[in-house]
């Protein structure tokens, strides 16, 4: 199953960061569960969502945000029902064309050949840092010197 | 099999990290160890991109500066030959306030002969920082950045 697993999985990637959401959903269970560690006050877009529906409208949100996602799979390690990646995202924006890029963890657990967790892990003061266009980090080193 | 090996060497490694056991720490690792953790490193300088096994020493003194107790569960552990994904949950008490921080990490360990070569760890990095500091950043950004999802 382990191989089966794995595919399911790259089935997943290739389908959300092509745009295709229903192949995407496609390969999760109806109770697929998504959590994405992100501060949902400024990325609301992200956080928790349970169920097709609230998963898939999510999802859409993020491709009407990005005029281009692709992305590379600098590691993927599959055993039994449990399959973990490490992503590397290159995302377009829509209102100005920068790419945003960043690394992110997924987790995923999976029964009868579907998606049924996604725990998803990110460098997320970098992601602010980069929606935002705008050195947090520096802000925050000179407020606590000042 | 190797991956019984791989998987009890990254186990050994997250007991011996966590409990402040050096020399335990560094049994784990290649010589030629590799370490990323995404972080922003203005603010976490013993974090990013470091090489070899002088930062584990280096990594676990400044933890143990700052932290009075660090402890982890482990949530999620995946072998697959020479590469094994672990997720875990973390608490460190502080050592100024004695308030506990808690967070997710993600960790991908590459494997050879039985050590730990590459590692790379992932966090929410955003609520790290806010935690560590106290206070919600949130408000400061969330109409910057509402505004800059919207244009």
């Amino acid at each position: 199953m382990p191989d089966a697993n794995r595919q399911c999985v790259l089935n997943f990637l290739n389908a959300f960061y092509a745009g295709d959401i229903e192949a995407a959903l496609d390969c999760c269970s109806d109770d697929i569960d998504f959590i994405a560690h992100a501060p949902i006050d400024i990325l609301p877009h992200l956080g928790h969502r349970h169920g097709k529906a609230e998963v898939g409208e999510m999802w859409k949100i993020v491709h009407t945000r990005y005029s281009n996602m692709r992305h590379e799979l600098p590691d993927l390690v599959a055993e039994g029902d449990k399959v973990a990646a490490h992503i590397r995202v290159f995302f377009r924006k829509n209102n100005n064309d920068r790419v945003v890029q960043f690394d992110i963890a997924d987790f995923y657990t999976l029964r009868d050949g579907r998606i049924t967790h996604i725990h998803q892990l990110l460098d997320s003061f970098d992601l602010v840092q980069q929606v935002l266009e705008r050195d947090v980090g520096a802000d925050l080193t000179r407020g606590r010197g000042g | 099999m190797v991956e019984n090996v791989n998987r009890q060497c990254v186990l050994d490694f997250l007991r011996a990290y966590y409990s402040g056991d050096i020399e335990g720490t560094l049994a784990c690792c290649d010589d030629d160890f590799d370490t990323i953790t995404y972080a922003p490193v203005e603010l976490f300088p013993h974090l990013g991109h470091k090489h070899g096994k002088p930062w584990i020493p280096d990594a676990i003194e400044t933890q143990e500066k700052r932290y009075s107790s660090r402890t982890y569960e482990l949530d999620f552990i995946a072998v697959d030959g020479p590469r094994v994904a672990t997720m875990t949950r973390v608490a460190l008490k502080k050592r100024n306030d004695e308030r506990i921080v808690q967070f997710e990490n993600a960790e991908f360990f590459t494997l050879a002969n039985g050590r730990i070569r590459e590692h790379r760890s992932f966090f929410d990095s955003f609520d790290l920082v806010q935690q560590v500091l106290g206070h919600d950043l949130t408000e400061s950004f969330a109409a910057t950045v509402r505004g800059a999802m919207m244009r």
